[in-house]
């Protein structure tokens, strides 16, 4: 099972980019006991009806090529240093509340504010404080890897032809209020078999258009007079900090929920993310075998 | 990229897991190496000498990109902000 998904096992003649038609390998048999071991309780009504046996075999799906785990988990550590260390700098210009009026760190309109982010106890709970510089050398630094590691997966997703899989469609939209009614138990007509469903192609194609504005909005503040063409587009320097930092937010929103989803998904799942493949769910064996008779 | 499912021995699935598994622990563990030995650098003017460096090169494509003597674009008074932001006054006592 190596990336180009020619492994076999049981040292069968079998050809290496194919299934193994229905009955001559027992494609369908795992060990569940060993999966169950490894904490896929949840996800085991999801996982091919198992038994023990000599050949234990389980159906796999390839869902994440290793460039594309690789890069995900590199972005991870990346993410979390520069919004750590835009809030080391964020913190110093919550030093003048007043002075500052609130105009660009707060939910509100015009002189009227609902709240500001952050509270003190945030910065002192983190130990957040007196950091200015700090928090710069490292923005400057990471934005570079966090640049980087983007434009390389941007550029191999399309290379790939990954970007199919991303994109959304124009039924995306509606395909992702399905999605999102499924999982609010509100809708029981079945998710359709894809490799990333409606919300998701929203969701994953969304955060790495952030993530250029991220970029965008970081150089307008980085260079406002020298690339004051970017800037002024983006509404002048306030807006540019508006925008830089109502994206850090999302970022935060994108990642509880991506999270909570994974949660949701299981074992099998998240696993995908580190070795590429996934356990098929069992639907989808049980029509494979069925379309080949 | 969209390849054919294909079966394999459990136990696959488990040996890769573990390898990916501790791969992961291995890489998570050197980035936090990087991380304290970036940080256990001698400083230069308050900074751990690759950040001071990083800071330098950025100003180095800075310069390289823009011209120096280029004046910056002016607005008529009227766009003036009554109170502009800044970023604090600590330390500015000490060095006045």
């Amino acid at each position: 099972m190596n990336e180009r998904n020619d492994v076999r096992q049981d040292g069968s003649s079998s050809p290496p980019e194919k299934s193994c038609p229905p009955g001559e390998n027992l494609p369908i048999e795992a060990d569940a006991l060993a999966l169950s071991a490894q904490g896929e309780e949840s996800n085991a009504n999801r996982e091919p009806d198992l038994a023990a046996g000599k050949q234990a075999k389980v159906r796999v799906e390839y869902k994440h090529s290793l460039a594309t785990r690789w890069m995900h988990w590199i972005n991870f550590p990346l993410l979390f240093l520069m919004i750590y260390s835009g809030i080391l700098i964020y913190w110093a210009d919550s030093q003048h509340e007043g002075l500052n009026a609130h105009h660009v760190y707060r939910v509100g309109i015009g002189d009227w504010k609902l709240f500001r982010f952050f509270s003190w106890w945030f910065y002192n709970s983190f130990h957040l404080k007196y950091q200015l510089a700090q928090g710069l050398a490292y923005h400057f630094f990471f934005m570079w890897f966090f640049a980087l590691n983007g434009i390389v997966y941007v550029l191999y997703t399309f290379l790939s032809g990954e970007w199919r899989n991303l994109i959304p469609t124009r039924h995306s939209f509606a395909g992702a209020s399905h999605v999102v009614l499924h999982y609010l138990g509100l809708s029981e007509r079945p998710l359709p078999q894809q490799k990333f469903n409606e919300a998701q192609r929203i969701a994953y194609t969304g955060v790495v258009l952030m993530g250029m504005g991220s970029l965008l909005t970081g150089l307008a503040i980085y260079k406002p007079a020298q690339i004051h063409v970017v800037t002024g587009l983006l509404g002048g320097y306030e807006m540019a900090r508006w925008f830089h930092f109502w994206l850090t937010l999302f970022y935060r929103a994108f990642f509880l929920v991506h999270v909570a989803q994974v949660i949701r998904a299981g074992w099998n799942n998240f696993r995908a993310m580190l070795i590429g493949y996934q356990v098929a769910p069992i639907e989808l064996v049980k029509q494979d075998e069925v379309s080949n008779g | 990229m969209d390849k054919m499912p294909l079966d394999i021995e459990s136990g696959e699935i488990h040996r890769r897991t573990r390898r990916s598994v501790l791969i992961t622990g291995a890489a998570a563990a050197i980035g936090g190496g990087l991380w304290r030995w970036l940080n256990s650098w001698s400083r230069i003017d308050g900074l751990n000498a690759p950040f001071r460096g990083v800071l330098d090169f950025n100003a180095a494509i800075a310069r390289g990109l823009f011209r120096e003597e280029a004046r910056a674009p002016e607005y008529a008074r009227s766009k003036a902000v009554r109170s502009f932001g800044r970023n604090g006054d600590i330390k500015y006592a000490e060095l006045l």
